[in-house]
């Protein structure tokens, strides 16, 4: 048996003239566990009664099994329903029946079973929730934990296909909450079941879910797999996740607007404190032991490579980085791809065995809705919101200046993985504060930098394994060296995006690595993949020796080993004398070009990942370089220390653009 | 079922909707009784409710009216030299009026109050929902039941009630007014009509209906919270209230052109 997929499109609702939430569209896959948070009073309970049809919306519709249960008939509903086990906020058990006969009522009810029967199935059902020897008490006379726990004892009883669970976790201390978290994933494991959790705690949403959804402002703000709301920029998730008071959510519904500049205000003087509250990502609660593997973990693995291309970057970053080597073998991918490709490969070459329930089909459902869904002047960069279809709370969440699209958004990488021999190329679009420096002469350098900048990424992300392996001073220097032949043959950035991809090519055959920095077009992808190669092939050495492990989180369109770019000045020459013919912008759109495109090699070793470990190294990487409209140029030093909503922003606008483009 | 009841925008439409919304859980209940599988035991469970708190209270209320009835129309009746008749005349007044307003408001007070209370609680301890969640309708897992038993148990004390009160009048007028007792026998039949017994029994039923339906519908849409359940339980009484004593005038008004009194 398998869960069934819940599909939520454009819900309004409202009570008498206030408004609870409208244009709610999400779609629940089938039997994955899904969180929806948000602050209280924000309408996630009222989002539940809705899914179950205890409450009608004015508008939209709730597809589950080809039933709309906004508008079928009663009759149906009840049908429908029981497929549903629903655990309420305080059990809602019946008082007037013992604890016994509540949890045997569905059977009761819905069964011809006789009472040994039922009392098996109880009794069992009791041990499961560890209630077992309280089955004659009233449950005027249990504790509120254990309300809760035979509440969901009794929707479970009828061994449903979807699971809607109000706050599991509110009233109950930390340890029966984590054994109610367990005991949800080894029911997702057993039953297939599509389930959906409502909460405020932390734990349950950053461990359990496969999904996460957040609702805010009478809005749905995102909902999508758990890696893109755990390292999203979004201020409003971004503080919810991390149960900060400093951003959009205030006491009240709504923070004022001069209250909110005034924490901003305060937090650039800190010097960016919130860097160091980095959005990480938990690992995912695991199947106890006994327990059959959750057959959900697949079919989302294979639905999320699906739409891969359509996540927000760091998202990608952290998907890629979680598969494991066989997962690797069945996307028909290697460490050794970049980004890009990778991405190019998953959205074209699903597995063969990939789609067991229709899931391809969805995902390109999904994946057509969410262009549909973003309003028009978002464009397609609300992809990443899995249509969350909310203009007003999107765009004021974000009010990011769009960025050009070459800012510093990673574009390509490849998960590092554990044994990896080869390169490893995450995207690192990150700098620090002591990168400064070398940063602001980087700004003409292409491939050359590449060095330099991998010695920084190196020192950065290896502070936790390895920081000796950093390329002596004097390599950075050669580089640097190379760089001033090579500045003519920056492309232009991302404006032009023609421009931009034939330099990339040029750069490319030449393997002095002037890579399109925003490029994370398919086009471009082959490109940058093969610079990347290159620069492992003639370059590397130095860089090899470095035992980053996973950690190494790099620069990486181009890559270029600073040999390639020594041997290669002709070649870079060329390609500078063409991008002259283009018309060229000189030293910003070259450091530009140069930060999206680092690349680093992974020699590591068998430092097994931590994506916890990566992605807290990695915030400073992603937050860092400013749109370059914003910094000033070889000001990036200055650009880092302030590090904040603006750069968030910019990068959201670099992904915004991104998104446009890889959806045309 | 929406918690709150919308709200039109000219006076009177917020009882106008709730009166609809009384009347659709009516048709519900009515849809309701005839849908398998029956709740017996919750039907039983629930007679056995409201005869429990209802006979006691019943009984005693009709001694006293009775008494009164007889009294009040022995002495006044005494002058004109008729006490023979003074149990026709307290018998017709026990059984058309009496009896069944009597049971209409024990019905009301004591039956439907719990019943409306009962809900009423379930309904804020999501109670409800949950049944509803589980595949059930609670209209007729809960409802109806209630609603046949505050009906059932409204006719059935209405004959107690009718019998005490008749009790109550022969005691009243024969031991202490000095009434023959023959006399008194024989004049229940000389205004009373069988019909009368009969239409004793319709009023009954109808006022057990009106306050099963009026207190499931409070019930079921408390205002919110421990204390709207209180306020739906005091709606619920005072409502049903007025709700038998119209149907009351309606339905002795309606009986007395079918089935015209006795002339002598």
């Amino acid at each position: 048996m398998a869960g069934v997929e819940v599909g939520i499109k454009n819900l309004s609702k409202s009570f008498g003239s206030s408004n609870i939430w409208s244009d709610v569209t999400l779609t629940l896959p089938a039997g994955e566990v899904s969180v929806l948070l948000g602050p209280s009073g924000t309408g996630k309970s009222v989002l539940l009664k809705s899914i179950i049809g205890l409450l009608k919306p004015e508008k939209g519709s709730i597809f589950i099994h080809d039933t709309d249960l906004v508008r079928c008939s009663e009759s149906k509903l009840y049908e429908i329903r029981k497929l549903f086990g629903v655990l309420f906020q305080d059990g809602a058990l019946f008082g007037s029946m013992n604890i016994f006969d509540n949890i045997a009522f569905p059977l009761r009810e819905h069964t011809k079973k006789d009472e040994k029967e039922i009392a098996d199935i109880v009794m069992e059902k009791l041990d499961l929730v560890g209630l077992g020897g309280a089955e004659d008490k009233l449950p005027g006379e249990i504790s509120g934990g254990m309300k809760k726990r035979a509440g969901l004892a009794r929707a479970l009883v009828l061994d449903p296909e979807i699971i809607l669970v109000d706050e599991p976790d509110s009233g109950l201390d930390p340890v029966r909450t984590a054994y109610l978290n367990q005991l949800i994933v080894d029911l997702n494991a057993q039953l297939d079941a599509t389930i959906l959790i409502v909460t405020h705690h932390l734990g349950t949403a950053r461990s359990l879910p496969d999904n996460i959804g957040m609702l805010f402002r009478k809005n749905l703000v995102m909902f999508g797999p758990r890696e893109v709301l755990l390292t999203s920029e979004e201020p409003v998730v971004q503080q919810f996740l991390q149960g900060r008071r400093i951003g959009p959510i205030g006491m009240s519904e709504e923070k004022d607007s001069a209250q909110m500049e005034a924490e901003m205000e305060e937090l650039k003087k800190k010097g960016g404190a919130a860097e160091s509250e980095e959005s990480f990502i938990d690992p995912q609660l695991e199947v106890s032991e006994g327990v059959p593997e959750r057959k959900a973990v697949q079919r989302r693995k294979d639905r999320v490579m699906q739409v891969l291309h359509t996540l927000p970057p760091k998202a990608q970053t952290a998907i890629l980085e979680q598969l494991t080597e066989e997962d690797q073998e069945r996307y028909g991918i290697s460490r050794d791809q970049d980004r890009t490709e990778l991405i190019e490969i998953t959205r074209n070459n699903p597995p063969e065995d990939a789609d067991p329930f229709g899931y391809q089909a969805m995902a390109e459902a999904e994946d057509n809705s969410m262009v549909e869904d973003s309003p028009a002047g978002e464009g397609e960069g609300e992809g990443d919101q899995a249509g969350s279809g909310d203009p007003d709370a999107d765009a004021e969440a974000r009010k990011a200046p769009p960025a050009p699209p070459e800012s510093d958004e990673p574009l390509v990488g490849v998960p590092a993985d554990e044994d990896a021999g080869g390169t490893v190329v995450l995207p690192q679009a990150g700098e620090h504060t002591k990168e400064g420096d070398e940063q602001s002469d980087e700004s003409g350098a292409g491939s050359s930098d590449q060095q330099s900048q991998d010695q920084q990424d190196s020192s950065q992300q290896g502070s936790d394994q390895d920081r000796g392996d950093d390329p002596p001073t004097e390599q950075i220097q050669v580089v640097r060296d190379d760089s001033g032949q090579d500045q003519g043959g920056q492309d232009q950035g991302g404006q032009q995006q023609a421009q931009d991809q034939r330099t990339e090519q040029v750069a490319a055959a030449g393997a002095a690595g002037a890579a399109g920095a925003a490029a994370a077009r398919s086009d471009d992808a082959e490109t940058t993949g093969r610079h990347h190669w290159r620069g492992e092939d003639a370059g590397a050495p130095a860089d090899q020796g470095g035992d980053q492990g996973v950690a190494g989180l790099v620069p990486m369109a181009a890559r270029p080993a600073r040999e390639d770019g020594g041997q290669q000045q002709g070649q870079s020459q060329q390609s500078q004398g063409q991008q002259q013919g283009q018309g060229q912008q000189g030293a910003r759109s070259g450091r530009e070009t140069e930060r999206s495109g680092w690349a680093q090699p992974n020699a590591g070793q068998d430092a097994a990942p931590d994506p916890r470990g990566e992605t807290t190294n990695d915030p400073p990487a992603e937050g860092g370089p400013g749109s370059p409209q914003q910094a000033p140029p070889g000001g990036e030093s200055s650009g880092d220390v302030p590090r904040g909503r603006e750069d968030d922003d910019s990068k959201l606008g670099g992904l915004r653009r991104m998104f446009r483009r890889s959806g045309s | 079922m929406s918690n709150r009841l919308a709200t039109g925008n000219f006076p009177g439409a917020g009882a106008l909707t709730a009166t609809g919304k009384m009347f659709a859980l009516g048709l519900d209940v009515i849809v309701g009784i005839f849908q398998r599988p029956f709740q017996t035991r919750e039907f039983i469970d629930q007679c056995w409710f409201i005869s429990r708190v209802c006979i006691l209270p019943a009984a005693l209320v009709s001694i006293s009216f009775g008494s009164v009835i007889s009294l009040q129309l022995g002495s006044l009746i005494r002058q004109f030299g008729a006490q023979s008749f003074s149990g026709a005349a307290s018998t017709l007044a026990v059984i058309q009026q009496a009896a069944p307003v009597i049971c209409a408001l024990l019905v009301a007070g004591a039956g439907g109050s719990a019943i409306c209370a009962d809900l009423g609680a379930r309904t804020i301890r999501e109670e409800i929902d949950a049944m509803e969640v589980l595949g059930i309708n609670p209209i007729q897992r809960l409802v109806v039941p209630r609603v046949l038993a505050s009906i059932l148990v409204s006719a059935l004390l209405f004959g107690l009630v009718s019998i005490v009160g008749v009790a109550g009048g022969y005691y009243f007028n024969v031991v202490l007014q000095g009434v023959t007792p023959g006399a008194y026998v024989q004049g229940f039949s000389a205004l009373s009509k069988p019909t009368d017994l009969l239409v004793g029994f319709v009023k009954a039923a109808l006022f057990g209906l009106a306050a099963g339906i009026v207190a499931a519908f409070r019930g079921l849409n408390p205002a919110g919270g421990p204390k709207g359940v209180g306020d739906a339980v005091n709606q619920a009484v005072v409502i049903t209230f007025i709700l038998l004593f119209a149907i009351n005038v309606i339905v002795t008004a309606v009986y007395l052109n079918l089935v015209p009194p006795t002339k002598f």
